[in-house]
C-alpha cells in the first residue's frame, strides 16, 4: 500500500476520484476471502465473531431431514409396490377375458375402463417422479 | 489434499467429514452473508441454509472449482432467495435489531462501528447484484472469473456491476458527506480521518 494512502486517511481519499479508484483496487490487491488487512478493516471489512452452534444446528437440521426423506422413501416405495400388484393384478385379469373381446359386455367395459383409469394415474406418477429425479439432476448438476 | 479426502468422505454421507469442512469455511460464508445482507440474524439464517443445501447437493460437487468458491455460489443464490422472501419486513427489523445492538455493546465498539457506518450505509444503499460484485471484488479481493462463477454472469456483466456499483458509492458517499459537512465541524472529520490512518 502506498504511503500516501497510509498518510491522508481513507475519508479523503475516497473524496478525490482519482484516489478513490486507487484505494479500491488497493484493496482489492490486499484482500482476501480470509484476509483482512488494515486498509480492509479501516473501510469496516471486519473479521465479525461467528455465531456459535451454527453448526449444530446445520447437522440437526441434516439428521432431522434425512430421517424425513428415508420416511417419504419407505412411503413412496411401499405404495408404488402396492399400486404395480394391484396393476399387475388387473392387466392378468384383463388378458384373460381378451379371448372373448369381440362380445364385451357393459360391466367388463366399465372394468377396461377402470384398468385404463389406473394405467393412465400409474404412468402419470411415473412420469411424476422421473421428471422431479431429473429436475433434482439438474439443479445440482447447476451448483456443481 | 486434505479437503479432497473430507470432500469425498462427506459425499459418502460421513457427517463429521462434513463437520470439519464446515468448520473450516463457517466463518468465510458467515461473513460473506453479513456483507451482502447486513443483518446478523439473517447472515446466521442463511449460512445454516447454506450449510444444509450444500450438504444436499454434495455428491454434485465434482472439484471443478474450489470448494469454497461452490459454497459461495449456493450462499449468493441463498442470500437472493432471502432477500425475496423478507424484503417488505426487513426494515422494520433492521431498524430494531440496530437498537437493540447498538444498546448493549460498548462504547468504544459503537464508536469504532460509527466510524465505519458510511461505507457500510451506501454499500446497504445500492442494488445487490452490484453491492455482491463490489464485496465478492473489492473486500474479498476475488478475480472476475470467480465472481463470475459464483454470481453466475457473463463477465462483462460482472464489469458492468461493478462499474455502476462503484460510481453509485462514490455518489452517495459524496451526498452524505455534503450533508455530513453542512451539520457537522469539519475539524471532528478530520480529528477522525487521523484515528483511522493511524490504524493503517
Amino acid at each position: 500500500m502506498g504511503r500516501k494512502i497510509e498518510l491522508a486517511g481513507w475519508e479523503e481519499q475516497l473524496r478525490l476520484p482519482k484516489e478513490f479508484d486507487q484505494l479500491l483496487e488497493e484493496l482489492h490487491n490486499q484482500q482476501g476471502p480470509d484476509v483482512f488487512s488494515d486498509l480492509g478493516l479501516a473501510l469496516g471489512w471486519w473479521p465479525e465473531p461467528i455465531p456459535p452452534g451454527m453448526i449444530s444446528k446445520v447437522m440437526a437440521a441434516i439428521v432431522e431431514k434425512d430421517k424425513i426423506q428415508a420416511q417419504f422413501n419407505r412411503r413412496i416405495f411401499r405404495l408404488t409396490g402396492l399400486f404395480v400388484t394391484v396393476l399387475f393384478f388387473a392387466a392378468l385379469n384383463f388378458l384373460t377375458r381378451m379371448g372373448t373381446v369381440g362380445e364385451l359386455t357393459a360391466p367388463l367395459r366399465l372394468e377396461v375402463g377402470f384398468f385404463l383409469l389406473f394405467a393412465c394415474l400409474g404412468v402419470g406418477i411415473s412420469v411424476l417422479t422421473v421428471s422431479l429425479s431429473v429436475g433434482e439432476g439438474v439443479s445440482e448438476k447447476r451448483l456443481g | 489434499m486434505e479437503e479432497n479426502r473430507l470432500i469425498i468422505k462427506a459425499q459418502n454421507g460421513d457427517h463429521d467429514a462434513f463437520k470439519d469442512l464446515m468448520e473450516n469455511h463457517q466463518a468465510k460464508v458467515y461473513r460473506l452473508l453479513l456483507g451482502l445482507l447486513r443483518d446478523e440474524h439473517a447472515a446466521e439464517e442463511v449460512t445454516v441454509e447454506t450449510f444444509i443445501k450444500a450438504w444436499r447437493n454434495l455428491a454434485g460437487f465434482r472439484q471443478e472449482s474450489t470448494f469454497w468458491t461452490w459454497l459461495y455460489r449456493i450462499a449468493y443464490r441463498a442470500a437472493i432467495d432471502y432477500q425475496r422472501r423478507s424484503l417488505p419486513e426487513k426494515n422494520l427489523t433492521l431498524l430494531e435489531e440496530n437498537i437493540v445492538s447498538k444498546a448493549a455493546e460498548p462504547l468504544e465498539e459503537v464508536i469504532a462501528k460509527d466510524r465505519n457506518q458510511e461505507l457500510r450505509q451506501a454499500l446497504q444503499k445500492i442494488s445487490f447484484p452490484q453491492r455482491a460484485a463490489i464485496i465478492l471484488y473489492y473486500f474479498q479481493g476475488l478475480s472476475y472469473k470467480e465472481i463470475g462463477r459464483i454470481m453466475q454472469r457473463p463477465l462483462g456483466t460482472i464489469r458492468a456491476d461493478l462499474h455502476r456499483g462503484k460510481k453509485r458509492l462514490k455518489e452517495l458517499l459524496t451526498r452524505q458527506w455534503r450533508d455530513d459537512d453542512g451539520k457537522e465541524n469539519r475539524t471532528s472529520r478530520v480529528g477522525r480521518t487521523t484515528q483511522v490512518a493511524e490504524r493503517i
